[in-house]
């Protein structure tokens, strides 16, 4: 029954972390531009991202160890220098664009500029960070999250051609605009494969104390909870891709986005979407500031972990602290939150690389984790992910300039 | 008139200017662009009568499409079109985005008519740009 529950929070806590502003902006821009031709990109993130997360659980569970220590540990400081300074950078824009997010529903509920709002944003993800635990984070923003359902509601309510959602799974090219076409699917890879997932859960199986009793749960987690997040992020672009395309709307703006709720749904689609964008983002905001300071604390060794009296975690504390100020900075001075958030899921994709290559060595080490060392079908899956992700960082730059 | 079809009368004649001036993918794009925010507007403005849409959100929305609109002006004369077809095309963005902000201030005040009267505006203006520049 415990474990049941735990599957069951576990789930919810995976769709909080699937769904924010990367994943709703991708897959809006997807819909409103090529209509079901991109869903495939949805389905082949979430497929690698399920193989990715349940070996970052099995990693922790097992050799107790989080990702980032493994990779300080097995891979030495230099390795982890480089890995440190990518994806801080990557995962700080990433912030910036999840305070955006959140900033953004705000404007719409009140109608006053977002740039206003950054800086009280951080302030409210600081004091959830410094005042709440784990377990308030992981589930009592997860659950609200759940809210994130109406995307589900709203896209089967405009009754798309099913056989046409179908077909969608299957990769095809667009006639015209194929370097935007690339440029999205490049986007929506980069807003699934995010590097701080495999952060913040592996440092939450080592928080909650998992071991190998948990390797069930933690499959079902993976699997269950991000094809369920698949399958909002999936419902976000159908919805678009049943409002936009025929309205000539192009998406330039994240105010244009609750108008794929608002045709279907009425008042209650608008007022459930700026909950949704709300809460989705700022759970994501508390995710990826704990997951850089997770990211320094674990990687220079100094003591870590929400639940710890601040003062006995003062760096880990202060590192989640900076994050968040620096994060709001951009939001503050008014840089497009959509632009940005576009933007960093290329850049995320161009960073891949370093965090998923540690996999295919850290899940074949014996030492870590003993008879439970990837079998063929994920290494398989690893290896696929290694050379998506080499050409993903190869193709998001180019892709950036000439189809963004 | 459908929301669709202010982009259309938008587009059309948009697609003539560009196949009339040895086609311009600038020119094209910055076309398409204003045409979107048109029905972007007509889309707000419409959700808000109907009273799916909040005010504040309406309201501001509409603001920063008017805002776009008056910027996007000043990219429409440094494209490479011909003066009198900038000219026209300059005309009828100035209308289009007066209506905007009408329409923004209508929804500001919660006067309806006043909105819906914005919106034919808008409609107007997408019907009104059609004739001049299909005209060789």
């Amino acid at each position: 029954m415990k474990k049941a529950l735990q599957i069951a929070l576990g789930i919810v806590t995976s769709v909080g972390g699937y769904l924010e502003i990367g994943s709703v902006a991708t897959a809006v821009q997807a819909g409103a531009a090529f209509r079901f031709q991109l869903l495939w990109a949805i389905a082949l993130g979430t497929l690698c991202l399920i193989f990715l997360v349940e070996m970052s659980g099995r990693l922790a569970a097992v050799s107790h160890h989080t990702l980032i220590e493994a990779v300080r540990e097995r891979f030495g400081f230099p390795f982890f220098s480089l890995l440190l300074v990518v994806v801080s950078l990557v995962t700080l824009a990433v912030l910036a664009s999840e305070i955006g997010g959140v900033s953004l529903a705000i404007q719409m509920a009140t109608g006053i500029s977002y740039p206003w709002w950054a800086f009280v944003v951080a302030l409210l993800v600081w004091l959830v960070l410094w005042k709440g635990t784990f377990g308030i984070i992981e589930n009592g923003v997860s659950l609200l999250g759940l809210v994130t359902i109406v995307f589900l509601v709203g896209a089967v309510t405009l009754h798309p051609s099913w056989h046409q959602v179908g077909a969608g799974f299957l990769p095809s090219l667009p006639k015209d605009d194929r370097a935007h076409y690339w440029f999205i699917a490049v986007s929506i890879l980069g807003a699934c494969i995010t590097p701080y997932l495999f952060i913040f859960y592996s440092a939450g199986a080592v928080e909650d104390n998992w071991d190998e009793s948990y390797l069930g749960v933690n499959r079902a987690t993976a699997a269950l909870g991000m094809t369920f997040g698949g399958l909002l992020s999936a419902a976000v672009l159908i919805a678009a891709a049943m409002v936009f395309p025929q309205q000539g709307i192009q998406i330039d703006q994240v105010e244009q986005i609750p108008l794929m709720l608002t045709v279907s749904l009425g008042q209650w689609g608008f007022i459930l979407f700026v909950i949704s964008l709300g809460i989705a983002c700022l759970g994501a905001a508390l995710e990826i500031a704990l997951a850089l300071a997770y990211l320094m604390a674990q990687g220079f060794g100094w003591n870590w972990g929400e639940d710890e009296k601040e003062s006995n975690a003062a760096r880990f504390s202060l590192a989640y602290t900076v994050a968040v100020v620096i994060a709001a900075v951009p939001i503050a001075l008014g840089v497009d939150p959509l632009k940005l958030t576009v933007l960093t899921m290329a850049i995320t994709a161009a960073s891949l690389p370093f965090t998923v290559v540690p996999f295919l060595f850290l899940m074949n080490d014996e030492e870590y984790l003993g008879d439970h060392t990837n079998g063929w079908l994920s290494n398989g899956v690893v290896i696929f992910s290694i050379a998506l992700a080499f050409v993903l960082a190869v193709v998001s730059i180019p892709l950036e300039i000439f189809g963004s | 008139m459908h929301r669709g079809d202010v982009l259309r009368s938008l587009l059309l004649p948009a697609a003539l200017l560009v196949a009339g001036c040895g086609s311009s993918d600038d020119a094209e794009k910055e076309l398409r662009s204003i045409a979107s925010r048109a029905a972007t507007a007509h889309l707000v403005t419409g959700e808000w009568e109907r009273g799916a849409a909040a005010t504040p959100y309406a309201s501001s929305t509409l603001r920063v499409i008017a805002g776009n609109l008056e910027k996007d002006s000043s990219s429409l004369a440094s494209l490479p079109l011909p003066a009198r077809h900038r000219g026209i095309l300059g005309a009828h963005l100035s209308e289009l985005s007066l209506a905007v902000r009408e329409a923004g201030a209508a929804v500001s005040q919660g006067n309806r008519p006043a909105a819906r009267n914005a919106m034919q505006r808008m409609d107007a203006v997408a019907r009104a740009f059609i004739p001049p520049v299909a005209t060789p």
